[in-house]
């Protein structure tokens, strides 16, 4: 029999149909596992499969789709021995029915876990777990691999990854979306593809979730943007309940009647849930004369997030904020070195709404963990936007990290010409997918011609291709040397451009360079920028909050008709006008909610106290710096402005007069101003050990709670570390030894995570810490507090800054 | 999506007062961002209660007149965890009208969810209010059955952590049953819960 890869080059390949609804005709009852009861029932397994094999289908599915350790535990079975068996029951059908030439897709469907940080299936164990059940259906002879019904783009990122790193049958990788063309946890088609064609599996595809109908717009968008062969198992329609069941009944002829217009573009049919041999059989019979589809190689390179991509097609360019960078940013190295990620996410947040289409992400510092840093930094970037980013490190110990956690695609900057350069990131490149940022340098240094820089990008294509990696995921970077050191610089660096484009890669350069040492930067970098756009630059370097780079960046696409009717254009230069400098004075005052007194008699509006009590906080940090600048004691401001600005919301909010978001405004309108203050104290005011751990006690992924409370704590100068939300106490235990903290806040939101409270507490006293707990959360009460011998329960946010002045004093 | 504000400011503890103007804003931001991102995603069947019969003192008499009901399950989905995530890194302040703004999106999703079903019920035929896992002595651990029954994990992304929290996490499970009585169905569900100095229970009338 050929290789299946082989096979599907001069055939359609038929897979089966629904499963689940023939075992339960078989006699499968309702709540029990299938791939253990067919274990026990092999003759109705096996039946199945043989009803689809003498339909046609020669692509036969095991029964296993809910097949993982943890699920099979309670019934004394491994997944060893559920998957030997359930590949058994597919050969014995085969021999039964007299067919030699079907293949044996071993199947595997979702975990049923939501993966973090959104729930608490770490990636890794996400991987484990799949990989147990890839090796299972290695070890018993499977023919390939088919992960399928999957609706979160990151464990379908691990089940891949788990299959490449376990055995060496192809990867079929399918989704489903829903009627709006979506995945469940928000993913695109587009963005799917990007993914999976960076990892490289054989075959992509749709099944679950719709009739043929319904499926058709996605089907078509994977197919427009695909490079890899497709495949298509649809529903026999969408479901309608009768009786409480769900019940499909598109027939037989009319899902082939369905399936026709899609089928061209599809190397493998099947069917999903409500599909029977008869819906199979009627599909090949309509189909089984079509031409295969032709699946041809694109251009365009498409780098994604969780759920968007972003297409660098060689025509149209993308802006990649570059601020995420501690190069000459001391705030943000300062930031890094404290892992501060709030910092780092305003950052990310601040590109984004200028308009970056990637970010870049660079945390390299000497002294820093590099490999940990930008792994930690990635996902938290990731947890809060949807953009893609770009890894941006020398390390490939940290490139690797980051690009297995990353959620997505990203670009991955960069390579060079040396030998240890192209044998350390190539292969990465290979395994986890991305776009190639490639520098044209090489053991030499940069070569002064642009002919000197093209020859050693076509090297590195070269060394590339070999791989496996196509030319469209590779970008040139030209290299843009400062124009204050050479006369030629910036023509041998858009020279290069023009070079790589003939070579049919997409370029990128980080372009503000060209600018260092001279004088009003902005006007060179707007010059260059433009010039480089106009010479073939895809992916542009630049800071996004710049107007006059943004300026010419929207100014190019309107001029080279990329802007229909110049309608972004517009949108931007109109809102460029709205965000016209603010007065650094205070914003005028809301009104007062009807029907309630201000929290104090009113006051005078430029004053730091008002804005705090206003909760304004662009007003409240440039009163602040105003103040600083005019000579008053620093800590004279803090303790005459800024703390009974607080005290008196939060005796407002004691007393019911305001509510929580009114008194966390404020509190973040205190903590700017802060922010600013310290800049102006001597470091060793402002900078010190953490007084208070705050976490979410373990198995609890609540956190706003928390949150909460760090805010106002912080609005109140104790300096807190953030432990984040599902923390086992041996890391809060670790945390409060290591670093000597004398007051820990427990938070848990469920009845079932409350219990670690309890277990947190009674590490830390058998640890022999000398530290106060405060304890509370939505389930907490005083008497729970009391049982669990918590120091202290604390009913709301402001009870726990009573707590800690208490303690800490302040 | 056009949701109550008196509801979103009884969730940010308010016992009765509408949304004021700074929050009023916030909630209109939050609104805007959620609906140009989230697809909210209903399931539910009709089944006997036999199911559940026995799980719980407080079920059992909450579902005394009914012999079946309808299991359901509604979900912002994980992309509405994302923009609290957000929003908590952007301003804790909008966080928390935020959840406010979901909490009664999810209410409002549940009603309108029950509601389809008026048109389905023969002559003489109420729904219950709608009871939960968790609620009264019904366990927590419930949700595990509840999800499976509905297959949730599958069909709408709706999943368990190991401690029993439901992730997405603004979800909500519940049964409601079809009674043949019509007060069962009325009465506001927090005049009757137990936990009387809860922060977020509607005001009576009397004490406005």
């Amino acid at each position: 029999m050929k290789p299946l890869l082989q096979a599907m080059k001069e055939r359609r390949l038929y897979l089966d149909g629904g499963m689940g609804s023939m075992l339960q005709a078989a006699g499968l009852p309702e709540g029990l596992l299938p791939d253990v009861w067919g274990m026990q029932n092999p003759a109705a397994v096996q039946g199945v499969h043989r009803a689809y094999l003498e339909a046609g289908a020669r692509l036969i599915t095991t029964n296993t789709f809910g097949t993982s350790a943890p699920k099979l535990a309670p019934y004394g079975v491994t997944v060893d021995e559920v998957m030997a068996a359930a590949v058994a029951n597919v050969r014995q059908a085969m021999q039964q029915a007299g067919v030699e030439d079907a293949y044996v897709c071993a199947d595997l469907g979702p975990s049923g876990k939501l993966l973090r940080p959104y729930g608490d299936l770490d990636f890794e164990d996400a991987v484990t777990l799949f990989a147990e059940t890839v090796r299972a259906a290695a070890k018993a002879g499977a023919d390939c691999i088919l992960i399928e019904t999957m609706s979160d783009l990151y464990e379908m990122k691990a089940a891949v990854l788990a299959a490449k790193e376990n055995c060496d049958l192809p990867i079929l990788a399918s989704l489903i979306f829903d009627a709006t063309g979506k995945l469940l946890t928000g993913g695109s088609p587009r963005a799917a593809v990007g993914l999976l064609e960076g990892l490289g599996v054989d075959v992509l595809g749709i099944n679950c979730g719709l009739g043929p109908k319904e499926m058709a717009p996605t089907f078509e968008a994977l197919w427009e943007d695909a490079s890899t062969p497709l495949l298509l198992q649809p529903n026999a329609g969408l479901p309608h309940s009768v009786d409480g069941k769900a019940v499909y009944d598109v027939s037989p002829e009319e899902y082939a009647a369905e399936m026709l217009p899609l089928a061209p573009m599809a190397t493998i049919l099947g069917g999903c849930c409500g599909t029977t041999p008869a819906h199979i059989k009627a599909l090949i019979d309509a189909t089984k004369d079509l031409p295969l589809p032709e699946v041809t190689q694109k251009d365009t390179m498409f780098i994604t997030s969780y759920c968007q991509a972003v297409a660098l097609d060689g025509k149209d360019p993308v802006i990649i904020g570059e601020r995420i960078n501690p190069t000459g940013k001391k705030k943000l190295q300062a930031a890094l070195r404290e892992g501060d990620t709030g910092y780092v996410l305003n950052e990310a947040f601040k590109q984004e709404e200028a308009g970056a289409h990637i970010l870049d992400v660079n945390v390299g510092l000497p002294g820093l963990d590099e490999p940990a840093v930008l792994t930690k930094m990635v996902e938290a970037i990731q947890e809060v936007t949807g953009l893609p980013l770009q890894l941006d490190t020398s390390n490939p110990e940290a490139m690797e990290r980051a690009l297995r956690r990353y959620n997505g695609k990203p670009l991955i900057n960069s390579v060079n010409g040396k030998e240890e350069s192209l044998s350390a990131i190539l292969p990465l490149v290979k395994k986890y997918g991305g776009g190639l940022v490639c520098l044209a340098l090489d053991d030499n240094g940069i070569p002064a011609t642009a002919e000197g820089r093209v020859a050693i990008a076509e090297k590195i294509i070269a060394r590339a291709e070999a791989l496996g990696i196509p030319r469209r995921e590779l970008l040139v970077d030209g290299l843009t040397m400062p124009v204050s050191a050479g006369g030629e610089n910036a023509k041998v660096t858009l020279a290069t451009l023009a070079g790589a484009k003939k070579l049919g890669v997409k370029t990128a350069l980080g372009v503000s360079n060209v600018s260092f040492g001279l004088p009003k930067r902005d006007h060179l970098n707007q010059a260059f920028f433009t010039m480089a756009l106009y010479q073939g630059l895809d992916g542009a370097i630049i800071n996004p909050m710049s107007a006059a780079m943004m300026g010419a960046f929207k100014s190019y696409r309107a001029l080279l008709g990329l802007d229909d009717q110049c309608q972004e254009y517009m949108t931007y230069m109109e809102n460029l006008k709205e965000a016209a400098p603010a007065p650094a004075k205070a914003a005028p005052a809301a009104a007062p909610a009807e029907g309630r007194a201000p929290a104090a008699p009113p006051k005078a509006e430029n004053t730091l106290n008002y804005s705090v009590c206003k909760g304004l906080k662009e007003a409240a940090a440039a009163q602040a710096k105003e103040l600083a600048e005019g000579g008053r004691e620093i800590l004279d401001i803090i303790n005459g402005e800024l703390v009974p600005a607080l005290d008196e919301v939060g005796k407002a909010f004691e007393k019911g007069k305001l509510f929580l978001p009114q008194l966390l405004m404020s509190a973040e309108a205190a903590k700017e101003a802060f922010q600013v203050l310290k800049e102006y104290l001597p470091a060793t005011e402002s900078h010190g050990a953490p007084q208070i751990v705050l976490a979410t006690v373990k198995g609890d992924i609540h956190d706003i709670g928390k949150n909460i409370v760090k805010v106002l704590l912080e609005s109140y100068r104790f300096r807190v570390l953030d432990l984040g939300k599902d923390v086992p106490p041996e890391a809060i235990v670790e945390a409060v030894r290591a670093q000597k903290i004398p007051l820990v806040g427990l938070s848990a939101l469920m009845t079932t995570t409350a219990p670690y409270m309890k277990e947190t507490i009674q590490a830390l006293h058998e640890a022999g810490l000398d530290c106060k707990v405060v304890v509370g959360g939505a389930v907490i009460t005083q008497d729970y507090a009391d049982e669990i011998k918590a120091d202290h329960y604390a009913a709301d946010a402001m009870e726990t800054v009573h707590y800690a002045q208490e303690v800490l004093g302040g | 999506m056009n949701l109550d504000s008196k509801e979103i400011a009884r969730y940010l503890g308010s016992r009765g007062a509408d949304l004021w103007p700074e929050a009023a804003a916030l909630a209109a931001d939050c609104q805007r961002e959620l609906e140009g991102t989230v697809t909210p995603r209903t399931l539910g069947r009709r089944l006997s209660l036999s199911l559940f019969a026995g799980q719980s003192r407080d079920l059992d008499h909450h579902l005394r007149h009914c012999t079946e009901g309808i299991l359901f399950a509604v979900t912002l989905g994980a992309e509405t965890d994302r923009l609290l995530r957000r929003w908590s890194a952007q301003s804790m302040a909008k966080a928390a009208v935020g959840q406010a703004v979901c909490a009664v999106w999810l209410d409002q999703l549940c009603a309108d969810y029950c509601d389809s079903f008026l048109p389905t019920l023969d002559e003489g035929q109420y729904l219950t209010p709608a009871f939960s896992p968790g609620y009264g002595d019904w366990d927590l651990a419930a949700q595990r059955q509840v999800l499976d029954l509905l297959q949730a994990p599958k069909r709408i992304g709706l999943t368990l952590t190991a401690g029993g929290m439901l992730v997405p996490e603004k979800s909500i499970t519940a049964l409601v049953g079809l009674s043949d009585r019509q007060e069962e169905s009325c009465g506001q569900k927090c005049m009757r819960c137990q936990k009387k100095n809860c922060a977020f229970r509607c005001a009576p009338a009397e004490a406005n």
